[in-house]
């Protein structure tokens, strides 16, 4: 029962539009303003960055030969050579000899620390085609680069042994980052990425020059 | 949509007819569903009842709109009759109500949130607020003083968002990273720190047995630490220091122990006796002069006592939170 008395032509001439309730126009167009609100929050969560992304290394890159200057230290790669195996000689003249189906790549790596002393991680092999070849087991890590500490004022040598596929060498690329809590993380750590001038010519007269057995450790 | 004509209706309405008791400049645009048309006019305060809102036209009496079960919103007023369908009123409005107040001039009410500030604007602000207030969920405050706050609301909620987990963040980095008070010692000086006196003695050397020469350009530093617990909880404290070598610009080096005489048994550990670290370092050679020996006790508390495994799980009140190592004697040369 309603108790509206009929609009009076006076008064209807300056209509309210904000007294009607929403057009089918407008309804529809909130359904649709929420199904892409709904939509957009999704796809939001979608380029979220991964965990990954966030807490991992910050890279700096460089090519073969160039001072790389991270954050926390520098890194050059001064030379790469192939290998068929690898004779390691310990401290008690006892020789062992690592082989391998692929090829080792050697890559000669120097460093620097800026201000405290840095140690490396384990270096990876960073292929073209994205995969990740983590440095060899087969050579002791004391022989290598992640052994001794990066200090500042002069330039720590060392090497990076990989084991890889043929087929992997065109085109890759050294990262060395730096060793991390077992516990405690630290994020965005810095990590140098140096391409090894690799093409096609340079990764056939790496194959071809490879040696057939690569000394390493022994009397120095 | 549309429902059959009830019986008493004679004259089922013609659709394609203009409206009778509707004035054409009410409508604007297509037109409007039968219930909608009286929202286009304010209602007035009422006065009468429910008369035959047209008088003037008993042939199509106001049931006019009842020749339809109109579609309506879905939204449904608590105390408005559902079911069975209920014939709607002569001149309805949509904001009719069956409850015997008189009608307020149509306000325009907020429906939602995020549709109501455009509105107050499109209807003037001028009729709006003691309307507002008198029905139903209105806005809080005006409309002006509501986008300030909810601009408020944005630097507030993206401050927390951003400093909250900065926060903890940096509380959690300083858990492994303390901030170091730094002692200060004379050269030659002996530094003390939780009941533990301490001495620093730095030679340079140029050749260490076993290491050989130092490479180009960089000096062997062989620094000897010295420890005597003046006490029994400097006992204790004998856990092993962090030593650092280090340039007064920041630069710092690595060092490392090579050998120390302390007993291995924490018991035969005397009060009063010298123990020492053996330390070797390496520096460069022209900052060889200037590095500073910096030694961070290891506040640990050992146990005097060989435990067994059931006080191993026992709780310690002084173990329960060891300290940070964040005291630092820095030993001037």
């Amino acid at each position: 029962m309603s108790t509206v008395t009929p609009s009076r032509p006076g008064t209807t001439t300056t209509p309210r539009p904000a007294s009607r309730p929403p057009s089918r126009l407008r309804r529809a167009g909130a359904v649709i303003a929420g199904i892409a609100l709904a939509a957009a929050a999704v796809a939001v969560q979608a380029v979220a960055l991964e965990h990954e992304d966030r807490l991992g290394n910050l890279t700096w890159t460089g090519r073969i030969g160039d001072e790389v200057v991270a954050s926390r230290f520098s890194a050059r790669v001064t030379g790469v050579h192939g290998a068929k195996s690898i004779q390691i000689t310990d401290v008690t003249d006892k020789v062992e000899k690592a082989t391998t189906s692929g090829l080792f790549v050697i890559v000669e790596v120097g460093a620097t620390a800026h201000r405290e002393p840095q140690k490396f991680g384990p270096p990876v092999l960073l292929a073209e085609d994205g995969k990740r070849y983590a440095a060899t087991d087969k050579v002791k890590p004391s022989l290598t680069i992640t052994h001794p500490y990066i200090q500042p004022g002069w330039w720590t040598e060392g090497v990076a042994v990989f084991e890889v596929p043929v087929a992997a060498l065109t085109g890759a690329r050294i990262v060395l980052p730096l060793t991390n809590g077992f516990f405690i993380k630290e994020a965005n750590l810095p990590e140098v990425e140096i391409d090894l001038g690799l093409d096609d010519a340079a990764t056939q007269r790496l194959i071809a020059g490879a040696e057939d057995v690569y000394p390493m450790g022994g009397k120095k | 949509m549309t429902g059959t004509p009830r019986p008493e209706d004679e004259t089922p309405r013609d659709w394609f007819a203009p409206r009778r008791n509707t004035p054409p400049a009410a409508q604007d645009g297509p037109p409007p569903l039968p219930s909608r048309h009286a929202a286009a006019s304010p209602a007035l305060p009422r006065r009468q009842p429910a008369v035959p809102a047209v008088p003037a036209a008993p042939a199509v009496p106001a049931a006019q709109p009842l020749g339809s079960w109109p579609p309506r919103s879905r939204r449904v007023f608590s105390d408005q009759q559902v079911w069975p369908p209920r014939p709607a009123p002569p001149d309805e409005s949509r904001e009719a109500s069956t409850q015997p107040f008189p009608a307020i001039p149509a306000a325009p009410l907020p429906r939602h949130g995020f549709t109501a500030p455009p509105r107050e604007r499109v209807g003037g602000p001028a009729a709006v607020p003691e309307q507002e207030q008198a029905s139903g969920p209105a806005s809080p405050s005006p409309p002006r003083r509501r986008t300030a706050l909810r601009l408020a609301g944005v630097v507030v909620a993206a401050a927390l968002a951003i400093g909250i987990p900065s926060w903890d963040a940096h509380v959690f980095y300083r858990s492994g990273n303390p901030v170091h008070t730094v002692h200060t010692v004379e050269p030659g000086g002996t530094g003390t720190l939780m009941q533990v006196a301490w001495q620093v003695k730095v030679e340079q050397a140029d050749s260490l047995p076993g290491l050989g020469p130092a490479k180009p350009g960089r000096q062997w530093l062989k620094i000897t630490v010295t420890r005597t617990s003046l006490d029994m909880e400097g006992v204790v404290r004998s856990a092993d220091p962090e030593i650092k070598v280090k340039h007064p610009d920041g630069r710092t080096w690595q060092t490392e122990t090579v050998g120390k005489d302390l007993p291995l048994e924490i018991k035969e550990h005397q009060v009063g006796t010298p123990y020492r670290y053996d330390v070797i370092g390496v520096v460069p050679e022209e900052v060889a002069g200037q590095v500073q020996v910096h030694v961070i006790p290891n506040p640990a508390r050992l146990s005097l006592e060989k435990q067994s495994v059931e006080e191993l799980f026992q709780k310690d009140p002084a173990a329960e939170k060891p300290a940070p190592p964040d005291q630092v004697l820095l030993f001037r040369r």
